[in-house]
Parts: C-alpha cells; sequence; structure tokens
C-alpha cells in the first residue's frame, strides 16, 4: 500500500515535468493552422482561452521538414553549440581537474581563500562582469570569435567548485600509502586522483555542458556575426505563425541534453554519492 | 537499459554528424576579389539634357555607343550618346503622344521596341507593338495579348532578337517585322519574376535562383550556382519586378561573363565559374539602398560601367562608374554610424556624404532587424557595451535611444556650431532647433519631422484640438449615422499609437513624471475613438511602423470620405507630396484639415535624431551631421518635412511644379475604386502649411520604454481585458519604476 | 612522507591564471568603475549612495532576498521528501528521476513560450481553472506573477536537487538504520537522528547550487514579461539590465559590488556553520 502512495505522489510530480515535453512533441506534429487556434488568445490575438490538442487532429511533419531541410542556419547553429560546449567541458577537465585537487588534497597558504573566491565568482550574475570582460576580451582580440566564448567558459569556477567536492573524498590514506611507495604527486593525481574521481569528475561534466548548452548572455554580448551564435539563442519571436518550426526547434534542441542525462545518469549519482562520504 | 541507451547513442551521433556536414557545406557566397590594393569604380551621375525624366532603358549598341529612352519634357525621346555620355543628341519620337509605354527595349542598332498600352472602357488592355528607327520613325503594329495578360519585361539580345515576359510567365521571342510570337524557351511553367539578357544568354529570375536560356537556340542552360545564391540567399533579388524596372540588372560582361547590378554592388561572373566577382562595392555608391530599383545597365569596355537606376526620393539617374586605377581600393577612412532601424532616407543622405567625400568610407550599422529576433534591448546593450569600449560609432541617430540619458552622460558632443552654420547657409525651421537647444547646447537635431492632423468637415477639425472634443464630435456624427464608418477602421496598436504621437508631448511634469490624469485622458478618449465604429477586427490589415520610424501611417488624408464611407480622418501628416494630395481630396470632398490636438501642446515627431559621439572622429562626424542637415540630402519630398528650409522650399517648388493634372487612381480598402484628381498646390497653400509647420514647439515623447508600456497596457483597456484605473494605475508604476531607477 | 604542499600551487596555478584574466581583473575593473562616474572621473562613495537610496534598485533587492528566502526552504523540503520517498521505491526509481530531470534539459525559450501559452490570462492554466469552475487570475500581472516565478524555479531545480540527494542518502550506510530499528526507533526518529545529520555535506552543495540557479530564473522572468515586469518579479538583474541599457554602469557597478559584498557574507556564513566542511 505504502509504495502505491508512494508511486503516485512520485507520478504527480514526474507529471509536471514532464509535460512540457509533451507540448513540444505533440506541438511539434500540429500544423500551424490548428497550433494558431489553439495558442492565438494567449499571444494577444483570438478571444476565449487558449487550448491544446494532445492529439493533433491534422497532423503533420512540416515541421520537422521545415527545420531540418530548409533551415541551413539551423545546423550552423547546432554545430556552434556543439563546439563551444565541447571546448568548454574539455577545457575545464584539462584545467579545472588538477585546479580541484590541488585545492583537495593539500594544504597551502591562500587556499581557503582561494577557495572562497571560488564561490564567490561563481555566484556572480552575468550582468555584473558583463561590460568589463567585454573589453578584456577585446582587448585580447578575442571578440566575435568562439574563443570568447569558450575561453572564458573554461575557467568558469563552476566546476572546480563541483570536482572539489568529489575529490575530497578520496581517502587520504591511499594517498599517503602511495607516496611512502615513492610514487610523484604528479603521478599520485594521474594514476589514482583521476581514476578514483572519475565518477564525480563526470557528473561535473555533465553539469556543466548543460549549463554551456543554453548560454544566453554571453553570445549574444560577444558574437556580432550571426553565424557564430549557438542554438540556444536561435528562438526568434515566437509568432502564432511559425511556432510549430519553434517547438520542433525546441525538442532537437534538448536531445543531447537528454542524451547525456541518460548516459551519465548512473556516473553522476555514484559521483555525489562519494562526495558525501565522509574522510 | 544499457543497449537502448547504446543505440540511443549511436543515433543521436550519427544526427550531429549530418548535422555538420549540411552545415559545412554552405555553398559559394558572393566572394568578392579585391582588386588589388590600389583601384576602384569611382561613380559618377552622368548629366542629361534639361527636361529629362522618367528613364526606360538603356543599352549599349554594336558601335559602342549609349542609347537612352526618355521622357523629355512629357514626351518620350531617343538619346544617343556616341562619347559616353558627355554629349547627346536627342530623338523626340512626337508620333507617341500621350500614349502610355508599359515596356521598352533598345537593339543593338539602336532601334527601339516600345510597348504601347491603352485601357478600354471595359477595362481590357489593348498593346500596340512600336518599332522606332534610330532616327525617330515608328513602325506600328498590333501586339494582341490574351486577356488580362500585361507584359512585365522586354530586352533585345546581342543578335537584334526581341523577348518580351507576360504575367502569365511565359517569355517569348517576338518577330519585329510583324508583331508574331514563338515560344522557344522551356520555363516549366515556373514563376519568373523579371529578366534580362547578357549578349545571348537570357537570364530569368525566379524564386529559387536565376535560369539561363541561349537566346539562339533556345536551349536552356546549366544554372550557375553562384548566381542562384544570390537569389536564395537574399531577399530582395525574388521580389516581383515593379512597374518600370526590376531588383537586379543583367548585361554583358568581359569576355562571355554576365554583368550584375543590384544594390550590393556590381558582380560579374563568367560562365562556369563559382563566384561572382564583385567589381564595385555597392556600399560606396549609390546603389546603396534595398529601395533601388535598377532599369538597365551596359558595360561599355573594361573600365566603363553605365547603371540607369531610380531610387525612392533621388528619382531616375544614369549613373557611370569608371575604373580608376590610382584610386584606394577601400578609402582609408572610415565612418561609423549607427540606428536602431534601417532607413533609406538615412542610406541616401550617406551615399550624399559619399560622394562628396570620396575618400570616407561610410558604413551604416543597423541594430534590430526584422528576420533574427534581436530586439532594440539587445542591440542597445551592445551598442553600449561598443561605446563604453571605446568602439562606439562616430555618428548615432538616436530614435528609439534613452535621449536623456545619454546626454546626461556625456556621451553626446555639442552640435551647436554644426546646428548653426546649416541655419546660416540654407536656414532651419528655428522651432524644430530651439526644441533641442538648452543653455546654448545642442546634442541632438532631427533631419526630418511630422506632425498629427485632422481631416473632416469644419466642426470636426475644430474639433481635433483635443481628443475630448474629437471624440464628443465624433460619437456626435455616429447619431446621425450618415455613413458606414466614422473613422477608417484601424487596429488598436495603431489607433493608440497614431494618438499617442499627436499627444504625448503634453504628459511630461517638472518633476520629469507622467502626468496620470493626461494619460487617463489619452486613454479614454482613445477607448472613446476606439469604439465609435464597429467593425470585424479580424478583417483590419495591420499597418507596419517600428517605433517613431519612416513608416509611420499616413492615413490622414481620408480618401474614405470621397467613397462616402467615413467622416473623419486623422492621423500623421508626412510630407509636401501629402500636402497635395490633402487638398486635392479637400476640393473634391468639400473637407478642410488642421492640427491636431492643440490645446495643450503643438507637436511634432522628430525623425532621424542625429547626435555626434565623444571619442570618435568627432570632425568627421559633425561634417557628416551637416550634410545630413544639408540641402542636398533632404532633397526627397517624402519621409517627413525637412528642417532645412532650403531644402524643405525646393520640394514645394517641386510639388508645386507639377502642374500637370494627373489622375490618380487607388482602390479602396474595401474592394471600391475611386479616384483623386490632383489639382496643383498653390503658394498660399503651401505658406499654410509653412505657417502650421513653424508652430509646432514640442517634441513628442520619443522615450521608447514609455511608449511601449503605454501601448501594452493601453492595448489592454482598448481590448477591455483590463479597467481603465487598473491600467493607469499600472501604466503609472511602470513608468514610475523606469523613471527611478 | 614528504608532502610538498607547495604543490598545490601548481595543480592551481593554470586555473589561476584563466580566472584571472577572465574573470579576476574583469571584476577588479568593475569596482573600480563603482568609484567613478561612467565615462571616466573619480566619484569617491557618489555611486554608492546614489544606488543604495534608489528606490528601484532597494525594490529588486527586497524582491530577489525575499525570492530567495521563500525558495530556497520549499526546494530543498520538497526534493528532498520526494527524494526519500524515491529512495524506498522499488520499481522505476530510475524512470522517474529521469524524468525529473527533464526540466533541466529544456531550452530556455522554448520554457518562455510555454509560460506564455500557460500563464496568460486567456492562457491554459484559466482554461484548465474554468472548466473546474474555479476564478483564475491574471498570474502575470499580479502579485501571482511571484508565484509563478517560484512555480518556475521549482520545477526547474527539482530534479537536480533530487539526485543530488538520493545520491546523499545512498552514501549512509543501511547498517546504521538497522541497529536503529533493532534498538526500537521509528521511521520518523531515523529520519530525524540519522539521515538528516549524515545529509549535512550534501546540504552544503545543494544550498550553494540552488542559490546559484536562483539568480538564473532570470532569465525566464526576463523573457516572458520583459524590463518591466510585475513589481514582485522585478529582480536585482533587471536593475542591473536596465542601468546598463541607459549607460549607468557607474550604478551597476557599484550595485553590483554591493550584490558580491552580500554573497560573500553568505558564503561566510555558509562555510562557519558547517563546520565539518571545514578545509583541512
Amino acid at each position: 500500500m505504502k509504495q502505491v502512495i508512494r508511486v503516485i505522489i512520485l507520478t504527480i510530480f514526474a507529471l509536471f515535468t514532464v509535460a512540457p515535453l509533451v507540448f513540444l512533441l505533440t506541438g511539434t506534429f500540429m500544423g500551424n493552422r490548428e497550433l494558431f487556434e489553439c495558442i492565438a488568445p494567449a499571444l494577444g490575438q483570438g478571444d476565449g482561452c487558449a487550448s491544446w490538442h494532445l492529439l493533433a487532429r491534422f497532423p503533420t511533419l512540416r515541421n520537422v521538414v521545415e527545420l531540418l531541410l530548409d533551415s541551413p542556419e539551423f545546423f550552423q547553429m547546432f554545430w556552434n553549440s556543439v563546439k563551444i560546449s565541447f571546448g568548454i567541458v574539455l577545457g575545464q577537465v584539462v584545467f579545472g581537474m588538477p585546479a580541484a585537487w590541488g585545492l583537495a588534497c593539500y594544504s597551502f597558504r591562500g587556499k581557503k581563500m582561494l577557495y572562497l573566491l571560488c564561490i564567490v565568482l561563481m555566484m556572480m550574475p552575468f550582468q555584473v562582469t558583463m561590460l568589463s570582460e567585454y573589453l578584456v576580451l577585446d582587448r585580447l582580440h578575442l571578440l566575435d570569435s568562439l574563443a570568447a566564448i569558450i575561453l572564458p567558459g573554461i575557467f568558469s569556477t563552476f566546476s572546480v567548485f563541483l570536482m572539489y567536492r568529489f575529490f575530497c573524498s578520496i581517502p587520504k590514506s591511499i594517498l599517503e600509502a602511495a607516496r611512502i611507495d615513492g610514487a610523484s604527486e604528479w603521478h599520485l593525481f594521474l594514476h589514482i586522483g583521476v581514476p578514483l574521481g572519475s565518477s564525480g569528475v563526470i557528473s561535473a561534466v555533465i553539469l556543466s555542458f548543460l549549463e554551456c548548452w543554453s548560454m544566453i548572455e554571453q553570445p549574444l554580448t560577444f558574437l556580432k556575426t550571426k553565424s557564430l551564435w549557438p542554438l540556444s539563442l536561435f528562438m526568434p519571436e515566437i509568432q502564432a505563425g511559425n511556432a510549430g518550426v519553434s517547438l520542433c526547434a525546441s525538442l532537437v534542441a534538448l536531445l543531447p541534453a537528454v542524451f547525456l542525462f541518460l548516459s551519465g545518469q548512473d556516473y553522476l549519482e555514484q559521483g555525489i554519492a562519494a562526495s558525501a562520504v565522509k574522510e | 537499459m544499457r543497449k537502448n541507451k547504446r543505440k540511443f547513442a549511436l543515433l543521436l551521433a550519427a544526427t550531429m554528424l549530418v548535422s555538420c556536414l549540411t552545415g559545412c557545406g554552405s555553398g559559394n557566397d558572393t566572394g568578392s576579389a579585391q582588386s588589388g590594393e590600389t583601384g576602384r569604380f569611382t561613380e559618377t551621375e552622368v548629366a542629361l539634357p534639361e527636361g529629362i525624366s522618367d528613364i526606360r532603358t538603356m543599352n549599349k549598341l554594336e558601335d559602342g555607343s549609349l542609347e537612352v529612352i526618355a521622357q523629355k519634357n512629357g514626351t518620350y525621346c531617343i538619346l544617343h550618346s556616341s562619347d559616353m555620355g558627355e554629349n547627346w543628341e536627342v530623338t523626340p519620337l512626337e508620333e507617341l503622344g500621350d500614349a502610355y509605354i508599359s515596356e521598352t527595349a533598345i537593339a543593338p542598332d539602336g532601334s527601339a521596341a516600345l510597348f504601347d498600352v491603352k485601357m478600354e472602357d471595359d477595362d481590357s488592355f489593348t498593346y500596340t507593338l512600336r518599332i522606332a528607327s534610330p532616327q525617330g520613325e515608328l513602325r506600328n503594329m498590333d501586339f494582341p495579348l490574351d486577356d488580362a495578360t500585361m507584359l512585365k519585361g522586354a530586352a533585345y539580345d546581342s543578335a537584334g532578337n526581341l523577348f518580351v515576359l507576360d504575367t502569365d510567365d511565359r517569355l517569348q521571342k517576338v518577330n519585329t517585322e510583324d508583331g508574331s510570337r514563338t515560344q522557344p524557351f522551356d520555363t516549366n511553367g515556373t514563376g519568373i519574376f523579371y529578366f534580362g539578357i547578357a549578349g545571348q544568354t537570357l537570364c530569368a529570375v525566379y524564386e529559387d535562383g536565376i535560369m539561363l536560356f541561349d537566346t539562339a537556340t533556345g536551349k536552356a542552360l546549366d544554372p550557375e550556382s553562384a548566381m542562384d545564391d544570390i537569389v536564395k540567399k537574399t531577399d530582395y533579388a525574388s521580389e516581383p519586378g515593379y512597374d518600370r524596372g526590376a531588383p537586379m540588372a543583367f548585361a554583358a560582361g568581359d569576355e562571355n561573363s554576365i554583368l550584375i547590378v543590384n544594390h550590393e554592388g556590381i558582380f560579374q561572373h563568367t560562365i562556369g565559374g563559382s563566384v561572382n566577382e564583385q567589381l564595385v562595392n555597392g556600399e560606396l555608391t549609390s546603389l546603396n539602398d534595398t529601395s533601388l530599383v535598377t532599369l538597365s545597365a551596359a558595360m561599355m569596355d573594361a573600365n566603363n560601367i553605365f547603371v540607369a537606376a531610380f531610387l525612392d526620393g533621388s528619382g531616375d539617374k544614369l549613373l557611370r562608374y569608371t575604373y580608376d586605377a590610382g584610386a584606394s581600393a577601400v578609402p582609408e577612412k572610415e565612418l561609423n554610424v549607427y540606428a536602431l532601424e534601417d532607413s533609406a532616407l538615412l542610406r541616401q543622405a550617406m551615399t550624399v556624404f559619399q560622394k562628396n567625400n570620396p575618400d570616407v568610407y561610410v558604413k551604416l550599422e543597423i541594430g534590430t532587424s526584422e528576420d533574427n529576433g534581436v530586439t532594440a534591448e539587445d542591440a542597445l546593450k551592445v551598442l553600449n557595451t561598443n561605446i563604453m569600449a571605446g568602439k562606439g560609432p562616430d555618428v548615432l541617430i538616436l530614435d528609439g535611444m534613452p535621449l536623456d540619458s545619454y546626454i546626461a552622460k556625456g556621451i553626446l558632443e555639442d552640435i551647436s556650431d554644426v546646428v548653426d552654420a546649416v541655419d546660416k547657409e540654407d536656414g532651419l525651421f528655428s522651432n524644430i532647433k530651439d526644441a533641442y537647444r538648452q543653455n546654448g547646447k545642442q546634442y541632438v537635431m532631427p533631419m526630418r519631422f511630422y506632425t498629427s492632423i485632422v481631416t473632416g468637415d469644419e466642426k470636426s477639425v475644430a474639433a481635433g484640438s483635443s481628443l475630448k472634443t474629437l471624440a464628443d464630435r465624433a460619437e456626435s456624427l455616429k447619431k446621425q449615422s450618415s455613413t458606414r464608418y466614422i473613422f477608417m477602421p484601424r487596429r488598436q496598436d495603431d489607433l493608440l499609437h497614431e494618438l499617442f504621437c499627436a499627444d504625448s508631448a503634453s504628459w511630461r511634469k517638472k518633476d520629469g513624471t507622467v502626468d496620470a490624469d493626461k494619460l487617463k485622458d489619452y486613454l479614454t478618449q482613445a477607448k472613446r475613438l476606439y469604439s465609435v465604429d464597429s467593425f470585424d477586427k479580424e478583417l483590419v490589415p495591420e499597418t507596419s511602423y517600428w517605433g517613431v520610424g519612416e513608416q509611420i501611417i499616413g492615413s490622414a488624408e481620408n480618401t474614405g470620405n470621397l467613397m462616402g464611407m467615413t467622416q473623419i480622418g486623422f492621423g500623421t501628416f508626412t510630407s509636401v507630396s501629402q500636402l497635395q494630395l490633402l487638398y486635392s481630396v479637400q476640393a473634391q470632398s468639400k473637407t478642410t484639415f488642421g492640427l491636431m490636438d492643440t490645446d495643450s501642446t503643438k507637436s511634432f515627431i522628430p525623425y532621424l535624431m542625429a547626435g555626434v559621439v565623444s571619442g570618435g572622429d568627432t570632425d568627421m562626424a559633425k561634417l557628416f551631421v551637416k550634410e545630413l542637415l544639408g540641402k542636398e540630402a533632404n532633397s526627397g519630398t517624402d519621409s517627413g518635412f525637412s528642417v532645412n528650409r532650403a531644402a524643405y522650399e525646393a520640394a514645394t517648388k517641386e510639388v508645386m511644379a507639377e502642374t500637370d493634372i494627373s489622375l490618380g487612381m487607388s482602390m479602396g480598402e474595401y474592394g471600391e475604386r475611386i479616384s483623386v484628381d490632383y489639382i496643383p498646390l498653390t503658394q498660399e497653400q503651401v505658406d499654410a502649411c509653412t505657417a502650421m509647420l513653424e508652430s509646432l514647439t514640442v517634441p513628442t515623447m520619443t522615450d521608447r520604454v514609455i511608449q511601449n508600456l503605454v501601448l501594452e497596457q493601453g492595448e489592454k483597456y482598448l481590448d477591455g481585458t483590463q479597467e481603465l484605473d487598473a491600467t493607469v494605475k499600472e501604466i503609472q508604476k511602470k513608468i514610475n519604476l523606469y523613471l527611478s531607477e | 612522507m614528504k608532502r610538498n604542499d607547495k604543490i598545490g600551487w601548481l595543480f592551481v596555478l593554470p586555473e589561476l591564471c584563466g580566472m584571472l584574466v577572465f574573470y579576476l581583473i574583469p571584476f577588479a575593473d568593475v569596482v573600480r568603475r563603482s568609484f567613478s562616474r561612467a565615462m571616466g572621473g573619480f566619484s569617491g562613495l557618489d555611486n554608492y549612495i546614489q544606488v543604495c537610496s534608489n528606490p528601484a534598485f532597494r525594490l529588486a533587492a527586497g524582491n530577489t532576498l525575499r525570492f530567495v528566502a521563500v525558495c530556497l526552504p520549499l526546494l530543498l523540503a520538497l526534493s528532498l521528501g520526494i527524494s526519500v520517498i524515491l529512495y524506498r521505491l522499488v520499481r522505476g526509481s530510475q524512470v522517474l528521476k529521469s524524468m525529473y530531470l527533464l526540466p533541466l534539459a529544456i531550452p530556455a525559450a522554448s520554457v518562455v513560450l510555454l509560460w506564455k501559452l500557460l500563464f496568460h490570462q486567456q492562457g491554459l492554466l484559466n482554461a484548465l481553472l474554468s472548466f473546474l469552475h474555479q476564478n483564475g487570475t491574471d498570474w502575470m500581472n499580479t502579485g501571482a506573477a511571484f508565484g509563478v516565478l517560484v512555480f518556475t524555479y521549482i520545477w526547474k531545480n527539482l530534479g537536480y536537487d533530487v539526485i543530488l540527494w538520493t545520491a546523499g542518502l545512498a552514501s549512509i550506510p543501511e547498517n546504521i538504520y538497522e541497529a536503529a530499528r533493532v534498538d526500537g526507533a521509528g521511521e520518523w526518529m531515523c529520519f530525524w537522528r540519522i539521515t538528516l545529520p549524515n545529509l549535512r555535506p550534501t546540504a552544503f552543495t545543494i544550498v550553494v547550487l540552488s542559490v546559484l540557479n536562483s539568480f538564473k530564473v532570470f532569465r525566464e522572468a526576463y523573457l516572458v514579461a520583459g524590463s518591466y515586469p510585475q513589481e514582485s518579479i522585478y529582480l536585482l538583474q533587471h536593475v542591473f539590465n536596465n542601468w546598463f541599457q541607459e549607460l549607468s554602469v557607474d550604478k551597476m557597478s557599484a550595485g553590483s559590488v554591493l550584490l558580491s559584498l552580500v554573497i560573500l557574507v553568505f558564503v561566510l556564513l555558509l562555510q562557519r556553520s558547517w563546520d565539518r566542511e571545514e578545509l583541512s
């Protein structure tokens, strides 16, 4: 009995979270006319209340076709998003991982301050440093290139923070033992830290990827050329007339993130579990 | 679970791969080959004989000379020049008389084909083909077409064969002896917008590209992807041709290549090549205007290209591009101009400046554009970032920008010296100037301005002095219900916008906030005016306007009155040409017109407010602003009234000079046909107008944020979804929030 | 057993360099600007005084504070509750977890479209309510907008936190519970005395991340309701955004520095109360 109640409660919440996906799926296959009928009131045209058809009355593949075959810019943007996200995440692993390791396993002067700095910088909303960052990027001649998004992204302290906590959980005793055996610090890092903390790193990667995939402010400010824009900026003013294509685009934009979740979910949990283990 | 995930992963990876490939192969762009460090085509306008208007076509003859067909003082003539346009021989075609010539084309031997169309009583059209010899003798023949078919274009190929395009999208070859036609080209029924002939290659523009045919054999040639790309990747190229001309013109280029002329410049495409070589960068010339209509093009020799074209506001031109090996490929100095919205008038001014300062490259950056949803706010953020970074523009067009804030922050230079200089030279409307001058300093000056007027009978116009009395009058007229509507049906946002332009000047209180009572009055009257007539909301077409900009609706002329459909009109008074229309309508319908909403303030709507940014190339920028306010840039008779008095007077003279009592026909919005007999404008009328314009003192509220807030909430009130008090409160709250920031 | 702690610096260095260039230097610039006028020139504490007395800023600061104070506990409690229930579930937990994570993947612009659809005065929610004979309100233009924003935040981050909690729960050894049950402890007792304390480390991460995410909700608010939304959802970022549009960079910088100080204090307090997580 308890199980049943549990399932019911959980499912109710799940419905809320899944509902938008349902919208996107059903909306993608609705023709523009039907969509217009449904959503016009909510966009300020038409009377009465908005409605929705769970199953399209006149299902059509038009939106999918229009998006995948007729909008070359969509793929260009998709590819840009991929480049940006992969670039950042890779960089975070290369630079952030050692940094998190260093913070976790050694105590040196200024460590606390550094840690605090990480956190504070991480919390800063973009508007705060937008202008100054623009000026710095300009000085470095990085503006209007994907590097303007990728480089700052690599050094974002968000991933360092996450990875730090995972590395903290690795028992110091193992490290000590290895040191006694004569292993160098670098060796410790590569052959013990990385494997043990891998699930943590992967979970940081996943969360970080999600961040990058949905970045809006940075590309808008730092990228002038439209052909460099990532997918997250693809949503033009959604009129009742072209809602179908937008819905389809949203669906496609979802997919990589969902895929990442599904494949990485186990790691995600493992990693977080590991971080909770006390020393 | 794992297996499924793996499959999914593969699927996704495959999708990404496919997307990568499709994304990468973007095809040929119109590459521009630099012609080296030095060397560039410079533009000059060819002087034509006095009295020439209405250029119809132009071509290069077999003997290397140039021929043009145009109207001289109302008569069609053949103009011929053997020395690249320095001197012209004019051969009038007197026989044509009043005939309306729909299409023309010039043959390589100097003869010309003119298609004369007459409208019959039963609304059908009769075409007559007239072949003119170089000496001006006409040979006429009937040219019957199917019912309701009209001609869209005509051209000769280099072998002397004549081809025409009709509205059924048929490309036909015409026998100039007897007017018979054959159809040598198979177009598969595709809709063709317009066509041109380069040598013996016929280029027909359709939705997805350009079809090529060999005029000698009629065979279709392989499409050239670089040429198709021009059509595929732009909006302007696939516009249908206009009454005269088209967005692109074609001509024979060097050595079996095709010359393409459009507003982006002049390009040369070698058959079989993968790019279009850019010979002339449109941005540096008069061509740079999306409203450009090309008529004909001809390459006289490798160093000389002629283009006949016309632009909104600057009329017909014959332009000559000469290659100057010594000139630098791109001008050294650069002037950056920034505006939130595009404007043909601005571009025109830029061209004028460019012409007078050929060593400066004027670059225009437009903040917002319709297609990719960049809002004004986003654009402003980027602009501000640039300004702070010191990379801002040199000249700012401040329409839609937070003017007060910019002035307060000190980013604009004092341009009172420039304004005064123009005032001294040409005279300015001092009321406009004074509106923007404080303590002897001036940071911004609009180039043009509009105002709001009411048209109707005397009582109505008198009632127009305030919104309330106007609404009163409308309601009392409605009771008598002698016409179907009182006002021409308008959408809510358009109505609110028009009234905002008329009324908002008086809303600002001394402390900077918005007067709630005035706001309430505005909304109340707006609702009354909106509700006076009942009409089907769905049927009213959307008129486009962007903030306070060029596309202000000029529906004030109240042509509906002529149809007996409406009684009062109100809206924006847009130009000197409209003045003539107003008086013409007035004469026919016994109505009058006058300024609107003048009880509290007489307001004007500024357009293209120019300012110079500190820290940039201020000297050059000031020069530009001077040109912007100057006589030449303001020579158009549309798009507002010129602030420059000399230009204003020239415009009025131009309109007054249109003494032909021409018959203007227009279709009423509900399918009815009305005709307006244009009557010539008298000096008295012009003076009355001038006095009206001089009486305006306060600019309407141009703050985009406030305007949007008012309109947004106002629409809800007009809709009935929000009460009056709630609406006023909401607007005030938000405006106060805005002002308190 | 030599442990050269200084090596730690070496590991950190590359990241530090990047941080310096892309974050610290810009931030230093912001601090500098907070003491100058928009177009240059020293102005001392003028900007700070202006900002603190600025009604719009105060409104926004109040709203932001209110938002975090409401959302955070709500989200934490809700996600913890769900994860506890989920944890005890035998089947289907994977699926459910995946479903909860979905909102994170949906791009902001699509959320906006759906939200407009739902919460408009003539939108789906009101349609549903009228179907159930209830009165809907104009969600986005009354105080209810705050509720919509809270809902958005919770909806988006529920999955995030559930996963984190679940993982934390998984790390608590089962035998502790068994031992407690043997001693006669009930469900609630177990929860209060065993589960909660053991979740402390996880909780720290979650709190930090949740606060971080609460700032992100600005994006959706801005896309749905524009620069001047209903009063109750007018947040700090709105103010910064609008200031920037008018080139009031001086005020923006001062406001940013103030915000950073508040965050710093908050983090310090958090650190202090998580004594066990003190860096060794």
